[in-house]
């Protein structure tokens, strides 16, 4: 029997009681403060300066590659007419300064801050795929990322060991799909997870509070007399994680959760940056976009206005991040399934050898990484100089993998890690500080 | 006859385990990933070493690597597991107990199951999916509807319904499964009869120009068509009929009647001639109300027909604007526009009760010289179990939901449809390493799409011939196709070894149905529904169940017979699958959760699709993951963790049904004063606990302990209640599929 002390115990201490719940459900309390915990040590002695991940996806393919510096002021061998960009005024060609080289971009680059654009590259590579359903391969790096991870996931397994996130696993929100250990992850909203993390008060709390008691024993119990696999045990485990996760995060967020208001761009923004702020985990995935999938968009229409947006929400986040003091704990970047052609006015197409990441954060060193060659796809680079160069040591094919390698670098893995987990590609150095 | 099944690598294979597992599960299950080289190689991608143990069994009989060790399931959790799956009920002891004495005995219950109600609502939303036929929203029917924003949602919603609910009536009558390929005959209401005519009778070209094919009484087609919404006043009891809208001698042919008047605002001249202002600066308007909209084209009768008068169409005879005087800046000449209503959506007083009455109709081409109903004519549709139209509509791949799926343009060349129903039909998309044996058709501007080291040559090698069918009969917006670019050109399919000219569409549902992927396809889709992840196409029980569904005549009914008592998704014994996949223990996603709480608490709505409070029916849609399909995937997007949200909704969800059930007047499920009979009810029916289960008298107990403890923190008996049936409602074996 339960009495009435254990009851307002219970109901007053709720999920803290880390050691009862340890005993209740027959977990280590180290696994219900923190499941990863026992592997973390080793790891996170290896990563300085690690990073939380806000990136930006797109399984629509973006004309992002196509505004951005490395894209304008190009050589006599780029024929006349090839390299097309918007001419509306808002995209029209400005100059800006990036690692103190002067580039021309669309406007809404140059009108970044320049304390922004002075932790901010842009890095050319190819993803050599044209099929929108492919972004999914993109993120597995076509299998250069060994064990057929996503990129999300293997930097959130190995950053989430050093901060202790609430959970492990990426939050998905804005639409487009990933995975966590080869499992998809549930898309989520700005406003689902408002709704969801809205906590009860008075007796509702209370009764909440003894269900969570009560919980832990029905999950002891069934760990003991009902499960009969390990994958029966396992969900069990992750059932109890779940619970102490929950009830921490409503502590932590529900309050400041109220700012969200809906779904666009900004409340992804809003909500990430609290993910971010609560340590409910080290990476979170939204969507951003700069056209969509524009085969046909008269006199560039969807392409100015997205990318004027987005480019304005990629600076509300730098403000976001700064007002919470997290501008040095928080990279940014992009992360499309490939890139389009450069072509009229009328629309574009897929580009499977030209894309475009954006890197913003404290570990990234302001620049420009590779380019483009003639027909619009991106060039070999130079490791070293991250410069396009024919013939350098990071082919075009593999400079997705390069990506990954030079993002990880920066979000704090270290380079031994990378290595042995992205079998292609080189970390470009020059765009790391 | 069987057919060989070739395997294929998926992307999903070999899946890591939940944490805690052990660093050499997951070497060996990401072995199977490897970079796919330029010549469609696969190499090795991973540094771990496999496990040693091995097996036997495999296609060809020999040994084969285990990935996961297999681990028994008991008869309690794996009957459990398929009846929840099956109809979202619990398990009875006598069914556990009768597995238990025979194992066989599953497949009797199954069948059972099959035809119970339950399943059949659980299979509806299978098919749903499995088709793509939904995901979509009411824009996404713009290209071929034409009306953006129609907010008469019941033809739309009927447009996703139709065709899950055509497989669900194939069934019933016992028809092959390939029917859902082949079939000329839909489950269809005469409003969808309706838009199904209006599409065919509304010409849109690739270049987007609209033209009216409409018949005319006489008979023939009429290229223009004018249209009216009209206002009459009810005190002249004298409304209009939908007799009178399709009498072409009565004059109120084709005036379809609106319930209010057409509002606008007149600028207000002064004696210059020029606006008035008010203090603020703002133009001075007087309402001036008028009665009758003139359109022309199809879209407008369509939409009216079902309460929606598009905006514009002001008749000459109507308000005016005024004229603007010549010194008027230019800047200035908006202010003497009239600002008139937009869109006005209303009920149709000319749609019945019957135009929602589902049957089934076939669709078939016109005979030389026969005429054509109107498609507004809804008075002749409920009378028909046929329509007759010049657009082709065959199987699943062709209604207007798998059109809304897969929207096409110029770019795209109806790629993504053609691709998408190769992913439902045979399970498979057209990937880089397929390549068949034409010749590329487009080249491209840059000569890329021919270069076969190229990323894009094997798609279009492959994919461009075959998808010439869909632009054979169709538009870029899904009308009829008329230039003859497109619609005297053959297409050719030529995909993992089959081959085939495809002169219509019925020849693309032909040689779908004759591959020899199609059985196994849909093993493994039920695999995925019922196990959250694949099963090995090599396991000779999998080859066994397809064979058997072969050798059925395709009927469904003898697949998940076979296949839901068989051991790949019990786990009663060892199979290739269990090794190769391991045991995956899954959250109970939207659908198997609404159902089975649903069905438990006899609810007659789905407790998910009622939720009235805005925030809680945002929880649970957006945290309680739903099975879903992506473009060009093969395998359908899974949620199987509990994570941190589901946990959350799922709370939200049990109290939702909790408020549903538990002392509600007048006829409650659960009484606060019969507490130990409904606390009885909890453990047996929601956590599915029977009396012979040795957790059922301590869950019991804890349940109990709750109530009294929540008694005790001053909750009232209600109250109480309610939070244990949260409990019992949240407990992981409510909340799981496979525990």
């Amino acid at each position: 029997m339960i009495t009435r002390r254990d009851a307002l115990r219970g109901g007053l201490l709720g999920a803290g009681m880390i050691g009862l719940r340890a005993m209740a459900t027959g977990l280590p309390m180290s696994f219900l403060l923190n499941p990863s915990i026992a592997r973390s040590d080793e790891a996170c002695a290896a990563m300085t300066n690690a990073q939380f991940l806000i990136l930006s996806m797109s399984a629509n393919g973006d004309a992002l590659n196509c505004n951005v510096p490395g894209t304008y002021d190009l050589p006599a061998t780029f024929a006349a007419g090839t390299i097309n960009h918007p001419d509306t005024p808002e995209m029209l060609p400005k100059s800006m300064k990036l690692g103190g080289t002067m580039y021309t971009a669309a406007t809404p680059w140059a009108s970044l801050p320049q304390a922004v654009l002075d932790r901010t590259t842009f890095f050319h590579h190819r993803t050599q795929t044209a099929n929108h359903g492919e972004l999914g391969k993109v993120l597995k790096l076509f299998g250069q990322l060994r064990r057929g991870e996503e990129i999300v996931s293997y930097y959130s397994k190995n950053l989430s060991q050093c901060f202790k996130t609430v959970q492990p696993q990426p939050v998905t929100i804005g639409g487009e799909t990933a995975s966590y250990g080869g499992r998809y992850l549930p898309n989520l909203t700005p406003t689902g997870l408002k709704a969801i993390l809205t906590g009860p008060t008075g007796i509702t709390k209370d009764l909440q509070a003894l269900r969570d008691q009560s919980l832990d024993k029905l999950n002891a119990l069934f760990k003991q007399n009902r499960a009969e696999t390990s994958a029966e045990r396992d969900f069990l485990d992750q059932m109890a994680l779940s619970q102490t996760q929950i009830r921490d995060l409503i502590e932590k967020v529900a309050s400041e959760l109220q700012n969200i208001k809906g779904d666009d761009a900004p409340n992804q923004i809003t909500a990430a940056v609290l993910l971010v702020k609560m340590n409910v985990t080290p990476v979170v995935t939204l969507h951003l976009p700069f056209s969509g999938d524009n085969h046909t968009d008269a006199l560039w229409k969807n392409e100015t206005t997205q990318t004027v947006a987005s480019v304005a929400n990629i600076n509300l986040l730098q403000q976001k991040l700064a007002m919470y003091n997290l501008q040095d704990k928080v990279t940014f970047a992009t992360m499309n399934v490939f890139g389009r052609k450069f072509d009229t006015s009328l629309g574009r197409g897929h580009n499977a050898q030209h894309s475009i990441s954006v890197m913003i954060g404290k570990g990234i060193k302001s620049g420009v990484i590779g380019g483009l060659v003639p027909g619009g796809n991106s060039a070999d680079i130079d490791s070293v100089s991250g410069a396009a160069m024919v013939g350098g040591d990071i082919a075009a094919a593999d400079s997705l993998a390069s990506v990954a390698k030079t993002l990880g670098r920066a979000l704090g893995i270290s380079q031994a890690s990378l290595d042995d987990q992205i079998t292609a590609g080189k970390t470009v150095a020059a765009a790391l500080v | 006859m069987a057919q060989p099944i070739k395997h294929r690598q998926r992307t999903g294979w070999g899946r890591g385990r939940l944490l805690g597992v052990s660093a050499v599960l997951a070497l060996t299950a990401g072995a199977c990933i490897g970079k796919i080289g330029p010549d469609g190689a696969t190499e090795a991608g991973g540094t771990g070493s496999p496990t040693t143990t091995t097996g036997t069994g495999g296609a060809g009989g020999g040994p084969y690597m285990e990935k996961f060790p297999y681990e028994h399931v008991s008869a309690r959790i794996y009957v459990s597991k398929v009846k929840n799956l099956l109809i979202g009920q619990a398990a009875t002891e006598d069914e556990i107990a009768a597995v238990e004495k025979d194992p066989a005995a599953l497949h009797d219950m199954v069948h059972k199951w099959f035809v119970k109600p339950e399943a059949q609502d659980k299979l509806f939303s299978f098919f749903q999916k499995a088709f793509q036929q939904t995901q979509i929203g009411v824009n996404d029917f713009v290209d071929q509807g034409g009306v953006a924003n129609n907010k008469d949602l019941t033809i739309l919603t009927a447009a996703k319904e139709m065709f899950a609910r055509t497989v669900l009536d194939d069934i019933a009558q016992g028809k092959p499964f390939t029917n859902t390929v082949t079939t000329h005959q839909f489950m269809m209401t005469p409003a969808l009869m309706s838009f199904y005519l209006y599409v065919d009778q509304t010409l849109v070209d690739d270049a987007n120009k609209t033209t009216p094919n409409v018949p005319k009484p006489d008979g023939t087609l009429a290229s223009t068509i004018d249209s009216w919404a009209t206002y009459i006043d009810p005190m002249l009891m004298m409304p209009i009929t939908l007799d009178q809208v399709l009498d072409p001698k009565s004059p109120r042919y084709m005036h379809f009647p609106v319930p209010a008047q057409f509002g606008c605002n007149m600028p207000v001249l002064d004696g210059t001639g020029h606006v008035s202002l008010d203090a603020m600066g703002k133009v001075v308007t007087t309402p001036m109300p008028y009665s009758e909209r003139q359109y022309a084209g199809t879209s407008p009768i369509f939409a009216m027909l079902f309460g929606t008068a598009p905006m514009g169409g002001v008749k000459a005879s109507e308000p005016q604007a005024p004229p603007i005087p010549a010194d008027v800046l230019p800047a200035d000449k908006g202010k003497y526009a009239i600002q008139c209503d937009g869109q006005q959506n209303y009920k149709s007083t000319l749609t019945t009760a019957e135009d929602l009455k589902w049957r089934l109709v076939t669709v078939r081409a016109p005979m030389p010289g026969e005429k054509l109903i109107p498609f507004y004519d809804l008075k002749t549709l409920r009378l028909k179990s046929e329509i007759v139209a010049r657009m082709p509509r065959v199987g699943f791949f062709s209604t207007p939901a798998f059109f809304a799926n897969w929207q096409t343009n110029k770019s795209n060349e109806a790629r993504d449809a053609m691709n998408q129903t190769l992913v439902v039909a045979i399970g498979t998309s057209i990937n880089p390493v397929d390549k068949g044996t034409s010749t590329v058709l487009d080249t491209g501007k840059d000569g890329e799409h021919s270069d076969p080291m190229g990323p894009c040559y094997s798609c279009h090698q492959t994919m461009d011939p075959m998808r010439l069918i869909f632009r054979k009969a169709f538009t870029y917006t899904y009308h009829i196709q008329q230039d003859t670019t497109y619609s005297l050109h053959d297409g050719k399919f030529d995909f993992l070894g089959e081959k085939a000219t495809l002169t219509t569409l019925d020849d693309l549902a032909t040689a779908l149905v004759n591959h020899p992927h199609y059985s196994a396809a849909w093993v493994q889709k039920l695999c995925y529904y019922a196990n959250s992840d694949g099963c090995s196409e090599d396991d000779p029980e999998f080859i066994r169940i397809a064979k058997a569904f072969t050798d059925s005549n395709y009927d469904f009914h003898t697949l998940v017979d076979e296949l839901f008592s068989s051991p790949i998704i019990t786990g009663a014994e060892k199979t290739k699958t269990r090794v190769d996949f391991g045991e995956t223990v899954s959250i109970s996603r939207q659908d198997h959760l609404c159902a089975s709480l649903t069905n438990r608490l006899k609810l007659s709505a789905s407790v998910c699709g009622t939720i009235a409070n805005p925030t809680q029916a945002q929880a649970v849609a957006n945290n309680i993951p739903s099975d879903g399909y992506l473009r060009g995937a093969e395998a359908p997007a899974l949620s199987t963790d509990p994570t941190l949200f589901f946990r959350g909704a799922g709370e939200t969800i049990c109290q939702i049904a909790a408020d549903i059930v538990v002392d509600k007047a007048p006829m409650s499920l659960y009484s606060s004063a019969k507490k130990d009979q409904a606390i009885t009810d909890f453990v047996g029916n929601i956590m599915g606990l029977g009396t012979g289960d040795p957790t059922s008298a301590p869950a019991m107990q804890i349940l109990q302990d709750h109530y009294d403890a929540a008694i005790l923190a001053k909750a009232t008996p209600t109250d109480a209640l309610k939070s244990t049936f949260v409990l019992a409602c949240t407990s992981p074996t409510s909340l799981a599929m496979g525990l």
